[in-house]
């Protein structure tokens, strides 16, 4: 019931709902596009990235995992949780830059250590999250995947072929830093790559849904508070129109009042 | 119209006042006042933060490496620990003030515990929180966290701008190795033999509170004004002396004529034969409603009073259209939000799409129930929701007015630890519960009660039915249902009804997040059946509402918890003490009680009991509840008037409290705790005039309140209830239809 009140006060003041539903289509489209007025045209806010994903498993020279010495094997683990952590190192990084054929400035890359802070204070997750702000173009992010030896390496730049290099250079990188480690003459560890590096060209999420859903949003907004400025304009209405009937009724003297 | 001008003016000056002092506490919060010399100094409020990370590695053994072994990660695993914890001391703080050209005494470091351990083992006593505190307002901090398995080091900083965050992380490490080498010099060991600390990356630094400043002048002006209108307007409305209203209506022009107007203004008096007066509200509806004159003026006493007439057509007319026989959307839309209240656990359940706040079901619906409200209340007529003001509101209002100005008096220092946010995210959620009380009361009429509490009772009885399905087959039909019929769209959470806690019991939650909180709700519900059994006049009735009660014990004993035992009993003594001729009414429950519990819980109760023994009450979940009384003191003398700041005390950084009466000292103080408290005796005093009423309807309700408001006090005190939404969810809808009972200005006086 009280809907159909709703909608009849709405219809009363249909010029300024319209007024708002140009205005909540404009933010909405604002939101969705980059308006150009001269030459009329909307552009598309939705950019695309470049995304590779590749693995690689660290293993030894005589293979842990074929040989079956279960002994040694939960070593291996922690020795691929460093090495990811260490790639995030100066030294490392500008080796990967260099093989991905990109200025150093223009790559960051994010070791596990980077990415969540083991205790969750305040401080530890705000300076986390203040050094996960990445303005460089070229990202590889390297995961460490369960409590296993395996490393998942994630590369993000702005086309899909640069995407790919990034990965494949930091593939390389991994290789050299754990050939580079360890003492002289010992046995290396070994990196294994699992599979080729899948490639693909992501559009990021378009913001047409978001853009329609605070479209709509500020539309209700702006009738709802038609209806509660009506509400108010009307009570005063009413409480002015109520004084001067008391005043009136005064005027005309007590004997019409009885 | 003088009249009007002079109201007119007294809003212009009152908005006045409020604005300039709230302007004057935004100028307060945001700078640093001086009176010798006067002087007003913007207070320094910006934080950045930095993140780097320290691989730890020794000179003659390369990690990783083929040859690395398990022992040797944890020997360097432990080294690091070492280290991390001397990064933290005194001089090795000193050097890093020379390094960065800081006082020492402004820096504070903490070496957080990573070992796997117990979360309880990590939590700070005493000691370590006095010590805490006392550094917490140092601008410069380092946080410094070891890994367990890998010999890395995170260091995170704190300082004013981001360059000197980054030149803090650089210089703990410089000092550290530093610190290393002057070891080494003193003991004469060969500096190639160090162990190297070598830094993974340069630290990434950012400001990290760059909204703060409009976040605490915002919250302080609008708190502020609030509460100088609320103080100003509440001035006003006091009448100063009698005569004060018949001089109003004499300048008003109508002198004792002015009826309607005078009638609009008018306090709740009585009539000329004693009877109540039609208040204000009910004076206008009935003008509304009603062609024909609706009530009869009394010039003696200068009030309305309705007539048989209008009382009779008043009260038949909301009896029509009373919940569930009205086409009013909002008693609806109230009564499916209560369904999700008692079926839905809506806390585990969010959207899976990636929102700037942590959108919950219930934070999805209420905002729909609050604009209907909204649109109704500015709509008008006889069918909005008519706003009361009752002791009820007085002390929920003031617990919130409370929660905000603890948040206001320390949003500086709250800024400085990076809690603000954390506290205007509770606040929100504050906001959230008081709202349905505000809601409830409003929009529910009296003769909708007993409808409302019908409906109360059938849900509580599902949700126990559903509790007790859970505990007998594993099987936890509200979350499997709430996963398969809401869409793909939600996430909901997974109720693991075969697992056990910590010492060994059984999980068993019906649809709320913790076997507690379950319990909380069910002791919520069983007023209504206790009540309702007391008050029936046939056996049969007897018998239903008995059952009901059973099923609502039950479903609390099959949750294994101690308070399940604990809490209904406050409920029942409430209802003793308040109806002490009906005692032996309950006899038969108590029969059908031990007769029916272990048929529908089986072995539960003996559990609970077993528990209950004095040799097992030394298990962890007791032991740390007593260790949180010694563990808050520092809080509590630190902040002792308003706390620390609303929702502030996090379980994360902190311990967990489980009392919400600990958790309102730390974040409120005593003046916070007391408003807590008095906020549940509230409903107690509101409910106790009517609970001797003849009115059953009223009286059932406010006995049902009084129940539910003594075990809301008492679950306070076993477990911290405002942080499992259907609790302050359900003690508030009892509040608000408490307010209801109390006072009902859109229905004809009894």
């Amino acid at each position: 019931m009280e809907l159909l009140h709703i909608l009849r006060a709405l219809v009363r003041m249909r010029l300024l709902v319209c007024a708002g539903l140009l205005l909540a289509a404009a933010i909405g489209l604002m939101l969705a596009f980059e308006v150009s007025l001269a030459p009329p045209a909307l552009v598309s806010r939705a950019t695309l990235t470049g995304v590779a994903a590749a693995h690689v498993q660290i293993d030894t020279g005589p293979s842990l995992i074929a040989s079956g010495d279960s002994d040694e094997f939960p070593v291996l683990e922690k020795q691929a949780g460093l090495l990811a952590d260490l790639m995030a190192s100066r030294r490392v990084e500008a080796d990967i830059a260099r093989r991905a054929g990109v200025v150093p400035a223009a790559l960051l890359v994010v070791g596990p250590s980077m990415l969540r802070p083991l205790m969750p204070s305040p401080l530890a997750v705000s300076a986390a999250q203040a050094a996960a702000i990445a303005p460089e173009p070229h990202v590889l992010r390297i995961d460490a995947i369960g409590s296993t030896p395996l490393l998942r390496l994630t590369a993000t730049a702005p086309s899909a072929a640069a995407a790919r290099r990034l990965a494949d250079a930091g593939i390389a990188g991994i290789t050299a830093a754990a050939t580079g480690l360890g003492t002289p003459g010992a046995q290396r560890l070994v990196v294994r790559r699992l599979g080729p590096t899948r490639v693909a060209g992501m559009r990021s999420a378009s913001k047409l849904p978001m853009a329609a859903a605070a479209a709509t949003v500020l539309f209700a907004m702006w009738c709802g508070g038609l209806i509660v400025l009506s509400g108010v304009i009307r009570r005063r209405r009413r409480a002015a129109a109520r004084t001067t009937a008391a005043r009136d009724a005064a005027a005309r003297g007590p004997a019409h009042c009885a | 119209m003088r009249t009007r001008l002079r109201r007119n003016r007294t809003l212009l000056r009152g908005s006045a006042i409020s604005v300039l002092a709230g302007v004057l506490a935004v100028i307060a919060s945001l700078s640093t006042i001086s009176l010798v010399p006067p002087t007003v100094k913007a207070r320094q409020l910006q934080v950045s933060a930095a993140a780097t990370h320290v691989f730890v590695k020794l000179p003659s053994k390369a990690t990783p490496s083929r040859r690395a072994t398990e022992s040797d990660f944890d020997s360097l695993a432990k080294r690091t620990t070492l280290i991390g914890q001397l990064m933290a001391s005194a001089p090795v703080r000193e050097r890093i003030g020379r390094i960065v050209g800081v006082d020492p005494g402004s820096i504070a470091a903490v070496a957080q515990i990573t070992g796997n351990v117990p979360a309880t083992l990590r939590e700070p006593d005493s000691e370590q929180r006095a010590h805490d505190i006392a550094t917490s307002r140092r601008r410069y901090r380092l946080d410094i966290q070891s890994k367990p398995a890998i010999p890395v080091l995170d260091v995170y900083t704190q300082a004013p701008s981001p360059d000197e965050a980054t030149a803090l992380a650089n210089a703990a490490i410089r000092a550290m190795r530093d610190e290393l080498a002057a070891r080494a010099d003193a003991a004469g060991l060969d500096r190639d033999q160090l162990v190297v600390l070598e830094q993974i990356g340069s630290p990434r630094a950012a400001v990290i509170n760059s909204g703060d400043p409009i976040q605490i002048a915002a919250l302080t002006f609008f708190v502020v004004v609030a509460l100088t209108g609320a103080a100003l307007a509440a001035h006003a409305a006091t009448p100063r002396r009698p005569a004060a209203t018949r001089e109003t209506t004499h300048e008003d022009g109508g002198g004792e004529h002015a009826a309607p107007a005078a009638a609009t203004r008018a306090p709740a008096r009585r009539g000329a034969d004693g009877r109540p007066a039609m208040r204000p509200s009910l004076a206008y509806a009935a003008s509304v409603a009603l062609p024909a004159p609706p009530a009869r003026w009394l010039p003696s006493v200068g009030v309305l009073v309705p007539t048989a007439a209008v009382k009779r057509v008043l009260g038949e007319a909301h009896t029509l259209d009373a919940w569930p026989r009205t086409t009013r959307i909002l008693p609806w839309m109230l009564a499916g939000f209560m369904a999700v209240l008692w079926l839905v656990p809506f806390n585990q359940i969010d959207l899976s799409v990636s929102t700037p706040i942590d959108l919950k079901f219930d934070r999805l619906i209420l905002p729909f129930l609050m604009g209907a409200w909204v649109l109704s209340l500015a709509l008008g007529g006889t069918r909005a929701p008519r706003l009361r003001w009752t002791i009820v509101h007085v002390g929920v209002l003031a617990f919130v007015a409370l929660a905000f100005l603890s948040v206001v008096f320390t949003a500086p220092y709250l800024s400085q630890t990076l809690e603000l946010d954390l506290a205007i995210k509770k606040l929100t959620l504050l906001v959230a519960y008081v709202s349905l009380f505000v809601i409830v009361a409003s929009t529910v009429r009296r003769v909708e009660i007993p409808a409302f509490l019908t409906y109360t009772l059938v849900l509580a009885v599902i949700c126990g039915l559903g509790t007790i399905w859970e505990y007998r087959f594993q099987y936890n039909v509200f979350y499997d249902l709430s996963d398969k019929l809401l869409p793909g769209l939600f996430n909901v959470g997974v109720a693991e009804s075969g697992a056990v806690d910590e010492i060994g019991r059984r999980l068993v939650r019906g649809p709320a997040e913790l076997g507690l909180e379950a319990v909380a709700m069910l002791t919520m519900g069983l007023p209504i059946a206790i009540v309702r059994m007391m008050d029936a006049a046939r056996a049969r009735e007897r018998l239903v509402y008995g059952l009901a009660a059973c099923i609502l014990l039950a479903a609390a004993i099959a949750t294994f918890r101690k308070s399940a035992f604990l809490a209904p009993i406050s409920v029942v003594a409430t209802l003793a003490y308040f109806r002490r001729a009906y005692i032996l009414k309950l006899v038969p429950l108590a029969l059908l009680l031990l007769a029916m519990i272990p048929v529908l819980s089986p072995g539960a109760l003996g559990s609970v009991v077993t528990q209950l023994d004095s040799n097992r009450l030394g298990v962890a979940t007791v032991s740390d509840r007593t260790a949180d009384y010694d563990a808050l003191r520092p809080d509590l003398w630190s902040h002792f008037l308003f706390g620390k700041g609303f929702g502030t005390y996090d379980h994360t950084s902190y311990r967990i409290l489980d009392s919400e009466i600990l958790s309102r000292i730390a974040e409120m103080g005593v003046l916070g705790l007391a408003a807590y408290i008095l906020m549940a005796l509230g409903v107690v005093a509101g409910a106790r005039r009517l609970i001797r009423t003849t009115d059953r309807g009223q009286a059932q309700v406010a006995l049902a309140a009084a129940s539910a408001a003594i075990g809301f006090i008492v679950l306070s005190s076993l477990f911290d209830v405002l942080a499992f939404p259907h609790v302050p969810y359900l003690f508030l809808t009892w509040a608000g239809l408490l307010a209801v009972a109390i006072k009902s200005p859109d229905e004809a006086p009894p």
